[in-house]
């Protein structure tokens, strides 16, 4: 059995954003790359594996796969390193398609990493731990229950779409992209309105303060962690000011 | 004037909110549906998603026109944040999607939005902050070459302008006769 040690949302937040913008600071790649290391341990150690953080596999290798061929076409820093006809490959090219990877791995890993193991709960309770209102911050369940609901609209609608002749070709998906567009905004503005009428008849928004049935709370060593980590953050912020001025 | 202002600029109900939420979501998917239809064609496989950012900017018009604000920057976030699984560029998408709704809302509060010239004016900020965000986010995080990023950005906010303000108009013109509005 895997044992999970789930810290408080709020400091895979903000570890969250260290990760982010260490990024984009302008880091060497080496660092990057070592920093990237550091979620994917950070991820084992705390959850066993890193099945959680598959799901973006797919998006890494086609952003990568875009970088590579935009720096290869229009990169032309440094010396050519190899001429295929008339096109030339740069030094240049390949080692601002190596940093673009690491950078968006980097930002991907640590973001999913955060999302996946935050529930609408936890996203709800650190919202209204920020000062969030409760009306605001209920925003996060509601996501999460309307997600699939929304979903399986969508799909009957291109279904539907796809029953009246829309095919599999390039026109035919352009076209029932936007032949679903209309009926789909309907479907979804009669249930919205549905929703809310039965939300404010079961009371929400009738008072201003609401309990918290699952209130946030930290522990010394949570807090410490904290701490460190927000310091962390301002270093990062300031060091980027500086830059930037 | 400035009450009538305000009131065109903010709505606070339990419907708002509800419709941010579900919008939100609905920005999202078909947002994943048009993205996968440009990278079909030459200018997704280089980066310029022409349809997706006609999506974008039809639905971040129409969310307003709808629901004003907060509920467009609510599901600004909502698509920014929950597009996390399905874009290295999240962080830029969701400040372009913020960027983008307090402008067309700002233009939306002082025109009536029933003539294409609102909608153009509207969409003209819209697109072309918003797609400075998204240039900032490739400069940056996809570390594209900077005059690259900017003939993309700007190739697709001056087509998107034009396609959104049509689809905005369009719809919203369609969906006052229909009551829903």
């Amino acid at each position: 059995m895997q044992t999970e040690t789930k810290f408080d949302p709020r400091i895979r937040l903000t570890f969250c954003l260290c990760m982010i913008l260490l990024a984009v600071s302008g880091l060497a790649v080496s660092i990057k790359a070592a920093l990237l290391i550091l979620v994917l341990l950070s991820e084992i150690l705390s959850f066993g594996s890193l099945k959680k953080l598959r799901v973006v596999l797919l998006i890494i290798t086609a952003a990568a796969s875009q970088i590579l061929l935009l720096q290869l076409l229009f990169n032309r820093t440094g010396e050519v390193l190899l001429t295929f006809s008339v096109i030339k490959i740069y030094r240049g090219a390949l080692y601002d398609a190596l940093e673009g990877i690491v950078q968006i791995s980097l930002i991907a890993f640590s973001s999913v990493q955060f999302l996946s193991h935050t529930d609408d709960r936890e996203g709800e309770a650190m919202l209204r731990a920020f000062g969030v209102p409760p009306k605001y911050a209920a925003c996060v369940p509601l996501a999460a229950v309307f997600l699939p609901i929304i979903k399986s609209e969508f799909t009957a609608v291109q279904n539907a779409q796809r029953v009246r002749g829309g095919g599999a070709g390039m026109s035919q998906r352009l076209k029932l992209l936007f032949s679903g567009l209309l009926p789909f905004i309907i479907r979804s503005l009669r249930r919205s309105g549905d929703i809310a009428l039965s939300m404010e008849l079961s009371g929400f928004g009738r008072e201003r303060e609401r309990t918290e049935l699952y209130p946030l709370k930290m522990n010394t060593g949570e807090k410490i962690i904290l701490a460190v980590l927000c310091a962390i953050l301002s270093g990062i912020l300031l060091g980027i000011l500086i830059k930037i001025i | 004037m400035e009450k009538e202002v305000k009131s065109k600029l903010f709505r606070t109900d339990t419907k708002s909110l509800v419709g941010s939420v579900i919008f939100g979501i609905v920005f999202l998917l078909v947002s994943q549906a048009s993205g996968a239809v440009d990278n079909l064609f030459f200018w997704g496989k280089l980066g310029m998603l022409l349809l997706n950012g006609m999506v974008w900017a039809f639905f971040t018009g129409i969310i307003v026109l709808l629901y004003k604000q907060p509920a467009g920057i609510l599901a600004g976030l909502i698509e920014g944040i929950l597009s996390v699984f399905y874009s290295p560029l999240w962080l830029s998408l969701t400040l372009a999607n913020l960027v983008g709704s307090i402008v067309f809302s700002l233009v939306a509060s002082r025109c009536s939005m029933e003539k294409l010239s609102h909608h153009l004016t509207a969409q003209f900020f819209c697109n072309f902050l918003g797609n400075a965000c998204v240039c900032l986010g490739l400069v940056l995080v996809l570390k594209i070459p900077l005059q690259t990023a900017v003939v993309e950005s700007l190739i697709t906010a001056g087509v998107d302008w034009i396609g959104a303000s049509f689809l905005t108009k369009l719809v919203y013109g369609k969906l006052i006769k229909t009551g829903l509005a």
